[in-house]
């Protein structure tokens, strides 16, 4: 009996820790410091073990982790959760003015700007352009729909352009020839 | 295509999402386009920026060390639904073989106890990749494969290469099914940098690939240290690095990559495909064989104990 529990706990270690990092930085944008984003993918992989005799194995381990992880955060935070459905036409309409990327940027200021992007969009670009999850994972793991998916994602990364954008204007990253260059584009 | 729509798509576009014919125009639109041209080069330096700088939180070695030490504790203390207790079933037991029950579970205890500490005392390294190791990959893609796009499919892993590491042996028909679509043009063992990579060169359309197994050895590390984990901790790890693309997948005592110029995404499903099944058959003939050995040298000390015991009871 013992050795059948080790062998099973060395398999859900085997297939699952793996994925730990990247679990990790997702954590990391859920709650405010290392320490707890630690202890969350600590609770998440502790879940999943008790409930690991109910995975069946060919369907998808790493969104069944990650949904077990926003499950884990999100329960005792039902407010909050909720909020996660923002009144999305208020951004379509700030966000119709795409200005031009910035050309120069340094990796502390794309880490800065992503950062200020409201939660639910930011949570969508990094678990596809950054953990670089399917949609179909990503439905799987925050449970909405996919043209939800598809439209936070879509927002989310023209969002943190225009972050990227007025950042660049203060820090005078948008240069005499830059512009012109865009100017000489445009008239093509 | 105008620059608005173009605009609206680029994402879509740099994430492969796009159908061929819109595929087309974007890239048509961009021929066209020097405003265009720029905000696409700025918006994929943006992807790599925004991957590299996320990308760089790790939990770190010691967190991965925390993490399996507290939960390999917490696990073992809470228990598994679903798992009977056996406690009923030893009452239909005699005094006698209740007391053997006892022992061998205590000594089963004992066993497991030890066993577990012995695990967690493990070292567990940073199993990132070295810069060296990366160079040496791509210049061996960079030097070799080209040289084989002209050769017909092989007849399989060629014979220096079984010689040299049996488990490159059967590398082509493993990666087979994931390599549906792609053409094999070479598959043998060859050297770059002074390392030795077993080497299967395929093409897809125009696209270069290779999938390549080599040894995970000190100089393989970033830490430069010989690796003593599993290898499972580094999951598919990702590098770009000028045109190229690398992913890797890391056993026991191998590595797999996939070296392309495609993009990063696309290069990582094909390691799935194709690199993965490769790991696992890998792993198994790596861990299985050492881990069914601690087992049956257990189970033999065991059965030693007990029959000393029942001995002494006999007595």
């Amino acid at each position: 009996m013992i050795w059948n529990r080790k062998q099973q706990y060395a398999e859900f270690e085997t297939v699952a820790l793996g994925y730990a990092d990247q679990l990790f930085r997702v954590a990391l944008r859920l709650v405010r410091n290392r320490a707890q984003a630690e202890d969350l993918v600590r609770e998440t992989f502790l879940q999943a073990w008790r409930s690991f005799h109910r995975f069946e194995s060919g369907t998808n381990l790493r969104a069944w982790l990650f949904k077990i992880m926003f499950n884990t955060h999100y329960s005792g935070r039902r407010r909050e959760r909720l909020q996660l459905a923002p009144s999305e036409e208020g951004i379509a309409e700030t966000i119709a003015f795409d200005p031009p990327t910035p050309q120069r940027l340094t990796e502390e200021e794309v880490i800065a700007a992503l950062e200020r992007l409201p939660r639910e969009f930011q949570i969508v670009v990094v678990l596809a352009d950054i953990e670089e999850l399917s949609y179909k994972e990503i439905v799987e793991t925050l449970r909405i729909p996919i043209g939800t998916v598809m439209s936070r994602l879509h927002r989310g990364r023209k969002l943190l352009r225009m972050e990227l954008a007025s950042y660049a204007r203060a820090a005078g990253y948008y240069t005499e020839e830059s512009n012109a260059k865009s100017r000489g584009g445009s008239r093509r | 295509m105008d620059c608005r729509n173009f605009k609206e798509m680029l994402d879509s576009f740099l994430s492969g999402e796009l159908l061929v014919e819109t595929n087309h125009s974007v890239l048509r639109h961009v021929e066209l386009c020097d405003a265009c041209r720029a905000e696409l080069a700025a918006r994929r330096r943006l992807r790599v920026s925004l991957r590299g700088a996320c990308l760089k939180e790790t939990m770190g070695a010691d967190g991965h060390a925390r993490l399996r030490e507290r939960l390999r504790a917490e696990a073992w203390r809470g228990g598994m639904a679903g798992v009977k207790k056996p406690s009923i079933l030893t009452r239909l037991f005699s005094m006698r073989l209740r007391l053997a029950a006892g022992a061998a579970i205590i000594a089963l205890v004992i066993g497991g106890a030890y066993n577990l500490s012995h695990l967690s005392q493990r070292l567990i390294y940073a199993a990132e990749l070295s810069s060296t190791f990366i160079s040496q990959a791509i210049g061996d893609h960079d030097h070799c494969a080209a040289q084989f796009v002209d050769h017909e499919q092989p007849e399989g892993m060629d014979e220096a290469a079984t010689k040299y590491d049996p488990a490159y042996a059967d590398l082509d028909k493993i990666a087979e099914t994931g390599a549906q679509g792609m053409r094999l043009h070479a598959a043998h063992i060859c050297s770059f940098g002074g390392r030795n990579f077993a080497h299967l060169v395929y093409t897809r359309g125009s696209q270069l690939i290779s999938l390549m197994v080599t040894e995970r050895d000190a100089r393989a590390m970033r830490q430069g240290v010989a690796p003593q984990d599993d290898g499972l901790r580094a999951g598919l790890q990702q590098a770009l690095r000028d045109r190229y693309t690398v992913s890797a997948y890391q056993t026991a005592k191998h590595v797999v990559l996939v070296v392309s110029s495609l993009p990063g995404t696309e290069n990582r499903t094909l390691a799935e495909r194709v690199a993965a099944p490769i790991c696992e058959r890998l792993r198994r003939v790596e861990v299985y064989s050492s881990e069914r050995q601690a087992q049956r040298r257990f189970l033999h000390s065991l059965m030693a104990s007990l029959g000393q015991w029942s001995d002494s009871m006999n007595d």
